[in-house]
């Protein structure tokens, strides 16, 4: 188990220090440098140039070689774009890489379908070997970054950085404070009785405001953070399915094949009855205009959407 | 200069890996491949690689990245001629238990990447010389690619990186057989050429040789890096199905013999090759 320090360190101080401590530490990038790191380590820094696919089969060849590539991977074409070779090439290979994603959800929602990552999650989850983390908050971020190098073999930590302007209603940080990190485990962020909400990443953010909503006005809700997306948490999707009345898993992925689908999937195969909904971005290519405010409204996945579906399911 | 005696040395492995590939090709698939490969395959086994059969993880020894995955069977004779796995898992290719796929993966002792997927091996060859570099590690990455591979849009992705990266430690070899899994050849199929000047284009120094003339490769491969930092490629020009004048003929790409060829052809082109 790793624990963050009392102030959480971002991704950037962490590749400084771990790449300070062991000189198999390397950095790889698309069109991106980590400039601190490049300073000190130049000969660590490895730019691709925008070339998705060459920059995993580049981190597995490195990783062959013995480094330890730290990769800043842009969603979604990462992984999109380069698909195969992180499962072929990198996890096939069991390279010792760790894969930062960045800007998941909507969050790059002015750019258009190109730019949204509706399917990472499920894209992820499909790969062998893969260890799939989604931390909350930084402070969870650097919990996560030090478990994930305690492990020899491929991680992909699905972060919570928040890279572009989400509107007012968009980066309201949890205010969660210092935690353990498991791998395997997620974490009630809070219990009650009658509704848990399973959520992760960006979404969990808006599903905290909801439960809070929702206790307010008499339903008892727990949030459930999946930070452990594989390995999955069953025992915690177990917990929720047999002490309260409905399961309500939430993401800022498409509602296919994600963590609606692996919740659902969970509970079925423990042949437990309950109340059961997925709440994530229906099967579409979103072409409206809005920012990511407006467009989470759109199709229900803020507060308000979250508790408006827990109270439906409940009804 | 290379000795006689060596050249001689070498053609006669080169040899001895053609015909225990058309041996084992009733369990494997891809003979023209296979034999088009096979003088690459000895001098690189046999002269120019760094291995270590008892250690097969040195981490200063050249790491060879057979990135079409098929055209295995030279790989897995020579492998096991050097004593990396008992000659006798040969007989076992592709069957429950074995250690060799179809595709050289590495489920095999001695072989370090797993190839099938086209046009990923470059990248990874990339990634190996760079991280040799960043550790200071001897050996190289030598990366043997097919041609019709070379249509994959990753392997220029990967050939971009290796001339800005200067990658001195990083070799790009390519069978150039000129025909893929269509029998129409590369040329009418998604053409290739000039397959030297892009190369060059991308940063690296090109040398275009016979690729089944052993003292060419031999003098060719000692030689690298051909030029100080800038990555190197050697085109080797070959046939497909080199030394099986059916094979030659009929420019195979895929097929067994046993499954649906025929064994007394088989013994035919072992005499062929082998010369008795």
């Amino acid at each position: 188990m790793a624990t963050a320090t009392s102030q959480p360190k971002s991704v950037s101080e962490l590749l400084f220090e771990y790449g300070s401590k062991d000189n198999r530490v390397c950095y790889v990038g698309v069109d991106t440098i980590d400039a601190a790191f490049a300073e000190r380590h130049p000969e660590r820094v490895i730019d691709v140039g925008i070339a998705e696919q060459n920059e995993m089969a580049v981190a597995a060849g490195m990783a062959a070689a013995g480094m330890i590539p730290i990769v800043n991977a842009v969603t979604p074409f990462s992984p999109l774009r380069n698909y195969d070779q992180i499962r072929t090439v990198l996890a096939r290979h069991d390279g010792n890489v760790k894969i930062i994603a960045r800007a998941l959800g909507l969050q790059n929602i002015s750019h258009g379908a190109t730019h949204h990552d509706y399917e990472s999650l499920a894209l992820y989850l499909t790969i062998p070997n893969l260890i799939v983390l989604a931390p909350a908050e930084d402070w969870q971020m650097e919990a996560a970054f030090r478990a994930a190098m305690e492990v020899e073999g491929p991680v992909v930590l699905m972060g919570p950085s928040m890279t572009y302007d989400v509107g007012a209603d968009g980066p309201m940080a949890l205010e969660l404070g210092e935690r353990p990190f498991e791998i395997g485990k997620a974490e009630w962020l809070s219990e009650g009785a009658d509704v848990a909400i399973v959520s992760f990443g960006p979404a969990l953010r808006y599903s905290m405001q909801a439960a809070n909503r929702l206790n307010d006005s008499g339903i008892s809700a727990g949030v459930l953070n999946m930070c452990s997306l594989k390995p999955f948490d069953n025992e915690a999707v177990i917990h929720a399915a047999n002490n309260y009345k409905a399961v309500l898993a939430v993401e800022e992925q498409t509602i296919w094949g994600g963590l609606g689908a692996a919740v659902g999937t969970a509970i079925a195969e423990a042949g437990i009855g309950t109340k059961f909904k997925r709440l994530g971005i229906p099967d579409i290519y979103m072409e409206e205009i809005g920012d990511y405010t407006e467009m989470r409204a759109m199709i229900g996945l803020n507060a308000t959407g979250v508790a408006d579906a827990a109270r439906e399911l409940l009804a | 200069m290379a000795t006689q005696e060596l050249i001689e040395r070498l053609e006669e492995k080169a040899k001895f890996l053609r015909w225990r590939s058309v041996e084992m090709n009733i369990r494997t698939a891809h003979p023209g491949g296979a034999l088009s490969s096979s003088d690459i395959f000895a001098v690189l086994y046999y002269h120019t690689m760094k291995v270590d059969p008892d250690n097969p993880s040195w981490p200063d020894r050249d790491v060879l990245v057979n990135s079409r995955g098929f055209a295995c069977e030279p790989l897995y004779v020579a492998l096991a001629d050097l004593g990396f796995f008992p000659e006798s898992d040969l007989a076992m290719a592709e069957e429950m238990g074995s250690h060799m796929h179809g595709m050289s993966a590495t489920t095999t002792p001695g072989v370090d990447f797993s190839g099938g997927s086209l046009g990923h091996g470059l990248g990874f060859g990339v990634g190996v010389a760079l991280g040799k570099r960043a550790r200071g590690l001897d050996g190289r990455a030598i990366v043997l690619t097919g041609d019709g591979e070379i249509q994959e849009g990753a392997n220029w992705e990967a050939a971009m990186a290796a001339g800005h990266y200067k990658l001195e430690n990083f070799v790009w070899i390519v069978d150039r057989n000129r025909y893929q899994t269509s029998a129409r050849g590369t040329e009418d199929t998604m053409s290739l050429e000039p397959l030297h000047t892009k190369m060059e284009a991308f940063g690296f120094a090109v040398r275009r040789i016979n690729g089944h003339d052993v003292r060419e490769l031999v003098d060719t491969l000692d030689a690298l890096p051909l030029e100080p930092n800038r990555p190197s490629a050697v085109i080797c020009d070959t046939v497909k199905g080199k030394g099986v004048s059916f094979f030659e003929e009929n420019r195979t790409h895929a097929g067994r013999f046993g499954r649906n060829l025929d064994t007394a052809l088989q013994e035919a082109a072992i005499k062929e090759v082998r010369g008795y």
